[in-house]
C-alpha cells in the first residue's frame, strides 16, 4: 500500500468536500479565492502531517505491543504468569489493562526536580531522547510504499539519528546533581561509544552487497537470498551491538538496578520517566526493524501474490507486506526478550572489551570477506559457489574461534 | 578525576537489608570502604534480660527472617545446657530435619538474590518458587510458614503429622531435580562466570584472622563445620560432606552453597528414614523457678556461619542475667572493607551478596 | 571450552520452561482468585468458644506480648479480648488453654482501616468464621508430589483429657454459624510444657 498516495486521495477528497460545502453555503470572496489558489500546497501539507502522525501512532502502538509481549514472555520463560488483569471482564487473562494503567499512573505522578540540578537540561534530556528516537521512525519503512519518507540515504540517516541518544543520556545523568546518575551517564557514554563502531561496520557489508543506502533497495536485493545467510558474522555483530545500544540486559549497565538505583533515570519521575522507558522500547523497535530489513528480507513474505474478491465488490490483493514485516520484527524482538530472561548483566570493563576487542575485529573480518567475495561475482546471491563460500567460511571461522580457543572470554 | 564517597545504602535495592556501605571511588575503582550498621537494632539482648525463657522464645524467630528455626533451636539448646535437660531422641531428629530444611530455604533465598543482583531475573523467581515447597512443609509441621515458634525447652512443640514424611521425601526429590537447572542457569553461564570469578577474593589467612566462619571460610579453602567439630543433636550419626572452595571468590561461594543444598537434602532424607519412635518432649520436665547460676556458651552451624549464644543465669530469678548472641554475619559485614579494595563499583553487589547478609541478626 | 555452549545453556533451560508452560500450568497462584489450601494447624485469627471458656486467664498469662486482656462481661463472666495489632500469632494462648476454648482458624486477611478495629472483643472472637476455602491446584500439587492425592488432612488422635473436664467427649451440637468443624489436629499424646507454668 502506498501510504502517501492513499492518504493524498483521502485528504483531497476531504478538503474538496469541505471547500465545496463552504462554497455551496455561500462563502465566496477573497479568502475563498486564496484558499483555492493554495489548494495544491494545502493538500500536500495536510497529507504529510497525516502520514507522519499515522507513522508515529503505529510506532507507539508497536511499543505498547512490545511491552506486553516482553512482560508475558519473560514471565513464561521463568515459569510464572505475568499480569492477567482485565477490566470488568474484558481482556481477562491478557493483562492488557496493565499497560494503560501504567501510562495513566505515570501521567498523574508528581514531576520533581532535585534542588541543585540544572533545571533546563534536566527537563530537556528525556525529550531529546524520545525526540531523536521518534525521528528515526520517519526513515524506517514498513513496506514499499508505507513510509513517511523514502530517503535515498535512509540507512545512514537512521543510524546517525539513532546515535544521538547517548548524548541525551549523558546530559540527563550529569544534570541531576546525583552521584548515581552521574555514574550511570558515564557508563552509558562508555558503552555506547564502544559499541557504535562495530554496529556501523556490520551494516557496511550489507550496504556493499545491496549497493545503496536506501532501505527499500536493500529489501529488494534480498529477493532470492536473505542476507543472514550471506553475512552471518555481520548479523551476530549487529545483534550484540544493537542490544548494547538499546541498553537491555545483558548490557543494561546504565540502568543497573542492583548497583545504581536506577542509573541515570534515578531522579526522573512522572512523565519524564515515561519518556525514558518509552525511548528504550522505541529504540528496541527501530533496532529490530532495521535488523529485519537488513538481514531477514524486510517485508518479503513466503506466500506469493494473490488476489481475493471481496464480497462487497472490489478486490483485495495480498500478501500484506506490512503485516509480514511486523511479524518478523516481533519475532526478532522475542529473541531479544529470551536473551534478557536467561543472561545476567555484564560489567562495564567487560563491555568495553567486548566492543573493542571482540566485535570490532569480527566486523572488520566480515567486511574484508565481503569485499573479497564480491571480487568473484557481482551479485553474490545468484552464484551458488560464492554464496556458499560466503556462508561457510565465516561459519567455520566463528566456530573455530569460539569453540577451540574460547576467544570470547 | 577526584575521588568521591558514595553511599550505598541504607535504602538501596541491592544491600539485602538495612545497612550502609560507604565507598570511596576513583572513577569505578574502590579505594576504601566503611560499613555502617545498626539501622535495625531492636535491643533483643536487653529484652531477654526482662523476660522469662518461654516468653522470650518467639523472639528468637525474629533474629533472622530467613532462617528462623536455627536461632530458636540454638537458644533452646543453650537453655537445655543450662538446665541440664536432654531432649528425647525423636525430638532431636525432628530438630535436625527442621534445621536442614531451613538451611535449604535460606540458601535458596541467597541464590535468588545473588542472581538478581547480577541481572539474572529468572534466578530469583525460581529460588522463591522452590522455597514455597519448603514453606508449605513448615506450615504443615508447625502451623506457620516463617515464624515457626517450634522448638521448646526439652523437645519440640508437636510430633510430625502423618503425611509429613512422605511429603518431605518427595520434596527432596523435587529439589534434587531442580539443582541441575540452577547449575544450567548460573553455573554454566559464561556471564555468571565473568561476573563472579576472581571477584572479592578473600585469602585463607585473612579469612581466619578476620573471624569469618561458615560458607565464607569454606569457600576460602578450609574445611570447617561446627556440625563435624562439635556435633550437637544427632549430627554425629548422620553422614554428610562439607564442601569447600579454593580461591574464596564469588564463584566459590556459589559452588559451596549449592553443594550445601544437596547435602542438606540428603541429611533430611537420612533423618526422616532413621527416626525412632518416642516422645517429643522430655517427660516430666517443668521449667524451674530459678535459673541455676551458670555460664553457657553454645555454638551451632547457622546457614550463614557459626552462630553462638552466651547465656548467663544468676541463681536468683528465672530470667537470664545476660544473653549475648554471636552473629556470623556481623563479622562478615565488618570484614568487607578489608578485601573490597581494588574492586569495581559493579562488583559491590556480588561481594555484598556473597556475605549473605540478614540484617536482623547483625543488628539484633 | 568455548563460549557458545556457555551462553546457550541458560537460554536452553529457559526455553524448556516456556515449552513446558504450554502443556501444564506455571507455578503461579492467581491470588486473590485462587488461594492455597492451608493445613489445619495454621495459626491465623483466634476463635473463642464461649461455652467452654471459663475465664481462667491462662491465655492472658501465657501471652509473651501482653496482648490478651480479660474483660468483665457480666458478674462472674470474664472473657479474653485479643489485640491483633500486638499479637505475634505464636500460638501460646491456644497451647495454654486447659479447656480448648481458644483455637486458631485459617484467616489471614486481617487488614482493617483503623487501629481500634484491631482490638477484638470477646464477642467478635466468638463470631470468627473459618474461611479456609483455599484449594491448591491439582496441577501445582502434581509437580512436586506426583500421584499422591491432594490430602484432606486426616485428623490426628485426640489429646489426653485433663482431670477437670468430662472423660467422654459429648456430641458436638451443630454450630451456630453453619460451618463445619475443621478436623482435629492436636498434639500426639506427649505431655506438652505449658508456657508460663512453673513447677511447684
Amino acid at each position: 500500500m502506498d501510504l502517501y498516495s492513499t492518504m493524498h486521495g483521502l485528504v483531497s477528497w476531504l478538503v474538496n468536500g469541505i471547500l465545496g460545502l463552504l462554497e455551496g453555503a455561500g462563502m465566496r470572496g477573497p479568502v475563498m479565492q486564496l484558499v483555492r489558489w493554495m489548494y495544491g500546497a494545502l493538500e500536500h501539507a495536510i497529507t504529510v502531517a497525516v502520514v507522519v502522525v499515522l507513522i508515529l501512532v503505529i510506532g507507539l502502538l508497536m511499543v505498547i505491543l512490545m511491552l506486553w509481549i516482553e512482560r508475558k514472555l519473560i514471565a513464561r520463560l521463568a515459569d510464572r504468569r505475568a499480569t492477567m488483569l482485565g477490566i470488568m471482564g474484558i481482556g481477562k487473562g491478557t493483562g492488557a489493562i496493565q499497560l494503560f494503567a501504567d501510562a495513566i499512573k505515570l501521567l498523574l505522578k508528581e514531576d520533581t526536580t532535585p534542588r541543585k540540578a540544572d533545571k533546563y537540561i534536566f527537563a530537556v534530556g528525556p525529550s531529546i531522547l524520545v525526540g531523536s528516537s521518534l525521528l528515526v521512525l520517519v526513515a524506517v519503512p514498513m513496506s514499499d510504499g508505507f513510509a513517511a519518507s523514502d530517503l535515498k540515504d535512509g540507512l545512514l540517516f537512521a543510524m546517525a539519528v539513532f546515535a544521538f541518544a547517548p548524548f541525551a543520556v549523558f546530559l540527563s545523568g550529569w544534570s541531576a546533581n546525583n552521584k548515581y546518575t552521574l555514574m550511570g551517564g558515564m557508563r552509558s557514554a562508555t558503552q555506547m561509544i564502544s559499541c557504535e563502531i562495530p554496529l556501523l561496520l556490520s551494516i557496511a557489508g550489507v550496504v556493499m552487497l545491496a549497493g545503496s543506502f536506501r532501505l527499500a533497495d536493500i529489501v529488494h536485493v534480498q529477493d532470492r537470498t536473505w542476507f543472514i545467510l550471506l553475512q552471518p558474522v555481520a548479523f551476530v555483530v549487529y545483534i550484540v551491538a544493537m542490544i548494547s545500544e538499546i541498553e537491555r540486559i545483558p548490557f543494561d549497565l546504565p540502568e543497573a538496578e542492583a548497583e545504581l538505583v536506577e542509573g541515570w533515570q534515578t531522579e526522573y519521575s512522572g512523565m519524564k520517566f515515561a519518556f525514558a522507558m518509552m525511548a528504550g522500547y522505541i529504540r528496541g523497535y527501530i533496532g529490530c526493524a532495521i535488523g529485519v530489513i537488513l538481514f531477514f528480507g524486510g517485508w518479503s513474505s513466503p506466500v506469493p501474490a494473490y488476489t481475493v474478491d471481496l464480497p462487497w465488490g472490489g478486490r483485495f490483493s495480498g500478501p500484506v507486506p506490512e503485516l509480514w514485516f511486523l511479524v518478523k520484527v516481533l519475532l526478532l524482538f522475542m529473541f531479544l526478550v529470551w536473551v534478557r530472561a536467561g543472561l545476567g548483566r555484564v560489567r562495564v570493563d567487560q563491555i568495553v572489551t567486548i566492543g573493542w576487542k571482540r566485535l570490532l575485529p569480527l566486523a572488520m573480518f566480515n567486511l574484508a570477506l565481503t569485499v573479497a567475495l564480491m571480487a568473484f561475482s557481482d551479485d553474490i546471491g545468484t552464484s551458488p559457489p560464492v554464496a556458499g563460500a560466503a556462508f561457510v567460511i565465516p561459519a567455520a571461522c566463528l566456530t573455530a574461534a569460539f569453540w577451540r580457543w574460547g576467544w570470547f572470554r | 578525576m577526584t575521588q568521591m564517597w558514595i553511599n550505598m545504602g541504607p535504602q538501596h535495592p541491592s544491600t539485602h537489608g538495612l545497612w550502609d556501605l560507604l565507598v570511596r571511588v576513583d572513577g569505578e575503582t574502590i579505594m576504601e570502604a566503611q560499613t555502617k550498621i545498626g539501622y535495625l537494632h531492636r535491643g533483643v539482648e536487653k529484652i531477654a534480660e526482662n523476660r522469662t525463657i518461654e516468653k522470650f522464645l518467639p523472639l528468637n524467630d525474629r533474629l533472622c527472617y530467613v532462617a528462623n528455626s536455627s536461632w530458636t533451636t540454638l537458644f533452646t539448646m543453650a537453655v537445655e545446657d543450662l538446665l541440664e535437660v536432654t531432649p528425647p531422641e525423636r525430638a532431636q531428629y525432628i530438630r535436625v530435619v527442621v534445621l536442614e530444611l531451613q538451611r535449604i530455604a535460606s540458601h535458596l533465598v541467597w541464590l535468588g538474590a545473588y542472581g538478581a543482583d547480577m541481572g539474572l531475573l529468572t534466578m530469583i523467581l525460581w529460588g522463591w518458587r522452590d522455597r514455597e515447597i519448603i514453606l508449605d512443609l513448615f506450615s504443615l509441621l508447625t502451623g506457620a510458614r516463617i515464624m515457626h515458634n517450634f522448638p521448646r525447652v526439652g523437645g519440640v512443640r508437636n510430633d510430625l503429622p502423618p503425611t509429613f514424611k512422605d511429603r518431605a521425601l518427595k520434596a527432596m526429590d523435587y529439589m534434587d531435580q531442580r539443582i541441575p537447572e540452577y547449575e544450567d542457569l548460573c553455573g554454566r553461564s559464561e556471564l555468571f562466570a565473568m561476573r563472579t570469578r576472581g571477584i572479592g577474593v578473600l585469602p585463607l589467612e585473612k579469612a581466619i584472622s578476620l573471624g569469618c566462619t561458615g560458607p565464607m571460610l569454606r569457600a576460602s579453602g578450609l574445611e570447617q563445620d561446627v556440625r563435624k567439630e562439635e556435633p550437637y543433636l544427632v549430627y554425629d550419626r548422620l553422614d554428610f560432606n562439607v564442601p569447600t572452595g579454593q580461591n574464596g571468590d564469588g564463584w566459590d561461594r556459589y559452588t559451596v552453597r549449592l553443594e550445601e543444598i544437596r547435602q542438606s537434602a540428603s541429611l533430611v532424607r537420612q533423618a526422616l528414614n532413621n527416626m525412632p519412635e518416642g516422645d517429643v518432649m522430655a517427660p516430666g520436665f517443668k521449667m524451674p523457678k530459678v535459673l541455676p547460676a551458670k555460664t553457657i556458651y553454645r555454638r551451632a552451624e547457622d546457614p550463614r556461619g557459626e552462630g553462638a549464644i552466651y547465656l548467663v543465669g544468676d541463681g536468683k530469678t528465672n530470667r537470664p542475667y545476660r544473653l549475648k548472641i554471636r552473629s556470623p554475619t556481623y563479622v562478615h559485614l565488618l570484614a568487607i572493607p578489608f578485601y573490597i579494595k581494588g574492586a569495581r563499583m559493579s562488583d559491590v553487589p556480588v561481594i555484598m551478596g556473597g556475605a549473605d547478609p540478614c540484617m536482623a541478626e547483625v543488628d539484633r | 571450552m568455548g563460549v557458545v555452549p556457555l551462553i546457550t545453556r541458560p537460554l536452553w533451560v529457559t526455553l524448556k520452561y516456556l515449552v513446558r508452560g504450554l502443556r501444564r500450568r506455571p507455578a503461579t497462584v492467581l491470588y486473590p482468585f485462587e488461594k492455597v489450601r492451608l493445613p489445619c494447624q495454621w495459626r491465623g485469627l483466634h476463635r473463642l468458644d464461649d461455652e467452654k471458656c471459663t475465664g481462667c486467664g491462662s491465655c492472658s498469662r501465657a501471652c509473651p506480648n501482653m496482648c490478651i486482656d480479660m474483660v468483665q462481661l457480666a458478674p462472674k463472666k470474664k472473657r479474653p479480648s485479643i489485640d491483633i495489632g500486638r499479637c505475634l500469632f505464636c500460638g501460646y494462648c491456644v497451647d495454654a488453654c486447659p479447656f480448648d476454648a481458644l483455637e486458631m482458624t485459617g484467616n489471614y486477611e486481617l487488614a482493617v482501616f483503623s487501629r481500634e478495629e484491631l482490638i477484638m472483643s470477646p464477642e467478635a472472637l466468638t463470631k470468627v468464621q473459618d474461611v479456609r476455602e483455599g484449594t491448591v491446584d491439582e496441577e501445582l500439587w502434581k509437580r512436586v508430589y506426583g500421584d499422591e492425592p491432594v490430602p484432606d488432612y486426616p485428623p490426628l488422635p485426640p489429646k489426653p483429657q485433663k482431670g477437670k473436664k468430662d472423660a467422654a467427649k459429648k456430641e458436638e451440637p451443630p454450630r451456630k454459624d453453619g460451618t463445619e468443624k475443621p478436623p482435629e489436629c492436636g498434639f500426639t499424646g506427649a505431655d506438652k510444657a505449658v508456657p508460663g507454668e512453673v513447677a511447684k
